[in-house]
């Protein structure tokens, strides 16, 4: 203790570069094969199983990257333009509809990189009440087929769904759901073998669910190294990074050996005494969504409060909710990952018993929580959230902004409010 | 015409029960009848009635009480919720529904699912004695036959729940009564609706009064309001989207001359537009019903608002669609609604809420304009 750190404030680690090539590389792919090949491809939630599809070769595609690409290019004020044009009224979520216009709007020199392709099938979880419709919508302009997986609803919430999560999940999540969901599976590997014209290996996808496990513990590896760690050592955009780069290609041999090297790497600068802000007073955690489109607000207090960003549910949801320890059923397994995904990570008893854990292994003092504006199925459970993490004695801020409207958000006003919140709220 | 003592008491009823929705069930509560409430239009009532308890749907407001605050609510419950599970939140809180001795809640929106689990939480809270006991009832409105099982086994397992609360198990005889005497209602509504009686406010009256009050006396005032004179003419419009648990909208239209003569919100009469089928088992019959016609933001097909609950054409000038603020499913229809009616030559504008917001009366009066000066569908 007491030892000199040296600031690695301004490197990023080497593995973040490789994560960026990785996910260039997916696109390169996507393009070659199914924009340009015409390969079968699937557009599909982010909380959906692309588990199969992984197993059966099939490109999978998430709206939420693509409205993500389009936001990028600055594109969604002339869509969200359109939006209102067609009569879609203004409350109405954008985030998740931004794709689904450029093919309502078939303009393929205004879309990015000329707009998608028609899928072999869309598929989303009825998560919230409106995903049918919006998929519908999209799938008829597409003329393409879909499916929607159910959700039925969890009953109990038994406390510290983490440490049961990963062993013992046929308690968790309650068997008659899992049945449901094993049912809803089957049903789907038909329909995307019929669509996608692929035939669905059983045995490959267990090497798949086998390799999930291994890369969730090489996760978890690295987040017991961040948690313990004397001062971070790694910023949290390099592990949103990292760890989504594992995630979005899970089930490969390449997660696997990310995130052994992205373990290894902080542990290696944790052995040097490297940290992003020497100086570090404060951990602060970000809670809910995440800032995508202005990811360097997380390291806007460690000059000016010593005050640094250490966890948000993306660094190691990979390890606690994804791994599904199984025997001989890893269909069963996969029904447990996708189950109850949004309950562990968004209704109150689950997300703030876990934040709690994560602020008391990693030492945090506070949290910041992001609220989207206007937007009811990203809220559900953010007031009781802050309340609940409040009375467990963590200060919570609660800021809002549009999730894909960058010019509503003001900088210098928010960076003010939450520095204000950590000279009043946390060093008080 | 003159009105007959027996339109003018059922009237009377009718106003009593729309001014006092919890009334009655509270005074069942008193003669020591088993209460179980109810949200949502995707409830049985048919089994609730089954275990010998009595079927009460709740409301976030009563008349004139909609611009109360929710400041105990509005500490766990975000502000972009539906207004009226907020006055709901909160009357519970305030202990307003301790007397229930069981409140269903149906998986069959999201925001009613969030609801439950905000309940199981305030439960642990400093006033959660006061908030009555809970029951999800996961039903599922997918049209696969897995969800169909599902679905199945959930009813099984209310009934069983039931049993617990009331004492008697919903059985399969007695569900099949209930069945009969619920569907009774539902034709009887159905013919009143569309004999030229009833007025819209009325309609939505007495349509929350088949949702609170006994089943037989729903019966009895319809047989009342039968002998009312035909209403007074009015342009006559269909009305889509956001629920409406009271009259604010209907009573705006109507200033303008404009009557809602039929709607597809889940306290409308649409409610009573499909039967539950007698001939087949009787939870089977009542999955087919709920998962099918249950109003909901999760149904899959909904009705075409333009038909009357015959199925007939409901001879409307336009359909106005009304979302609520921070709507984020009823909308996506809209745009394709709007162009499958305007082909029908039927005018389709959209009403923004709050209803007595600047956006929505205006909205109303620009209707009302073009409608009563002879203006056609497309203005």
């Amino acid at each position: 203790m007491g030892e000199i750190f040296t600031s690695v404030a301004n490197e990023p680690l080497a593995t973040t570069a490789l994560a960026k090539e990785k996910q260039k590389g997916w696109f390169v792919d996507f393009r070659t094969r199914s924009m340009e090949q015409g390969e079968p491809y699937v557009i599909a939630a982010a909380v959906s199983p692309h588990e199969i599809f992984h197993t059966m070769d099939v490109p999978v595609v998430t709206n939420t990257w693509y409205s993500s690409i389009i936001s990028a290019k600055r594109q969604s004020p002339y869509y969200f333009d359109l939006m209102e044009k067609l009569g879609f009224h203004a409350d109405l979520p954008r985030y998740l509809s931004l794709p689904m216009m450029t093919t309502l709007d078939n303009d393929p020199e205004r879309a990015p990189y000329g707009g998608l392709p028609k899928p072999a099938l869309i598929l989303d979880r009825l998560r919230g009440d409106y995903a049918q419709r919006i998929s519908s919508k999209w799938a008829k302009a597409f003329d393409a087929e879909t499916f929607f997986l159910d959700v039925p609803a969890q009953k109990k919430l038994i406390p510290n769904w983490w440490e049961l999560a990963q062993h013992d999940w046929e308690t968790l999540y309650e068997s008659h759901r899992l049945d449901y969901q094993v049912e809803q599976l089957k049903a789907l590997i038909e329909v995307a073998e019929r669509t996608c014209g692929r035939r669905f290996d059983m045995d490959e996808f267990e090497g798949e669910m086998h390799r999930i496990n291994k890369a969730g513990e090489n996760v978890a590896r690295a987040r017991d190294a961040i948690a313990s760690a004397e001062k971070c050592p790694v910023s949290l955009p390099d592990q949103l990074t990292n760890v989504m780069a594992a995630t979005w290609n899970r089930g490969s041999q390449w997660s696997v050996d990310h995130t052994a090297a992205y373990a290894d790497c902080i542990e290696a600068r944790i052995a040097e005494r490297q940290a992003i802000c020497p100086g570090e007073k404060t951990r602060l955690l970000w809670l809910n969504t995440g800032l995508w489109f202005n990811t360097g607000f997380y390291r806007a207090f460690e000059e000016s409060h010593n005050a640094v960003f250490v966890w948000s549910m993306y660094s190691n949801y990979f390890s606690d909710g994804y791994r599904k320890y199984f025997k001989d059923d890893p269909l069963r397994a996969l029904a447990a990952r996708s189950i109850s995904m949004n309950e562990q990570l968004h209704l109150p008893p689950w997300m703030a018993g876990w934040i709690l854990k994560q602020a008391e292994d990693f030492r945090a003092s506070g949290a910041v929580m992001l609220t989207p504006i206007g937007d009811r199925l990203s809220s559900y459970g953010t007031r009781a959230c802050i309340d609940m993490l409040e009375r467990a004695g963590l200060p919570v801020l609660e800021v809002s902004a549009s999730m894909v409207d960058a010019r509503l958000w003001d900088n210098d006003a928010m960076i003010a409010k939450v520095g204000d919140f950590i000279d009043r709220r946390i060093k008080a | 015409m003159i009105m007959g003592n027996n339109a003018a008491r059922a009237l009377a009823r009718l106003g009593g029960a729309w001014s006092a929705p919890d009334a009655t069930a509270r005074q069942k509560k008193a003669e020591g009848e088993p209460v179980v409430g109810f949200l949502g239009a995707t409830a049985p009532v048919e089994m609730i009635a089954a275990s010998r308890a009595y079927p009460f749907r709740l409301k976030g407001t009563a008349p004139g009480t909609e611009d109360l605050t929710t400041e105990f609510a509005d500490r766990l419950m975000e502000p972009v919720r539906e207004a009226y599970l907020r006055h709901l939140f909160d009357r519970m809180l305030k202990g307003e529904f301790q007397w229930l001795d069981l409140l269903v809640i149906p998986r069959t929106s999201e925001g009613l699912l969030q609801f439950y689990y905000l309940l199981d939480y305030a439960k642990s809270l400093e006033h959660g004695e006061r908030l009555p006991p809970v029951y999800l009832l996961d039903f599922l409105q997918t049209p696969h036959d897995y969800s169909v099982r599902y679905n199945h086994s959930m009813l099984c397992e209310f009934a069983n729940r039931l049993e617990e609360v009331t004492g008697t198990r919903p059985d399969s005889a007695s569900i099949s009564q209930q069945i009969v005497r619920y569907n009774a209602g539902r034709a009887a509504f159905r013919n009143i609706s569309v004999g030229g009686k009833l007025d819209g406010v009325q309609r939505l009256k007495l349509a929350a009064f088949g949702q609170h009050e006994p089943i037989e006396d729903f019966c009895s005032i319809i047989e009342g309001l039968a002998e009312l004179p035909p209403c007074p003419s009015a342009v006559r419009i269909g009305l889509s989207g956001s629920p409406h648990e009271n009259a604010s909208l209907y009573e705006a239209l109507a200033a303008h001359g404009l009557d809602v003569a039929v709607e597809d919100h889940d306290w409308g009469g649409a409610i009573y537009e499909h039967d539950v089928s007698e001939a087949a088992e009787p939870i089977e019959a009542l999955e087919t019903r709920y998962r099918l016609y249950g109003i909901s933001m999760r149904q899959f097909q909904r009705r075409h608002p333009e038909l009357d609950l015959n199925g007939e054409e409901a001879r409307v000038k336009a359909v106005a669609f009304y979302f609520e603020e921070n709507d984020d499913t009823l909308g996506w229809e809209y745009p394709d609604e709007r162009v499958r009616l305007e082909r029908l030559g039927i005018a389709a504008p959209m009403l923004r809420g709050p209803v007595n917001g600047e956006a929505c009366l205006g909205g109303i009066a620009d209707l009302a304009a073009r409608l009563q000066n002879g203006g056609t569908a497309h203005g």
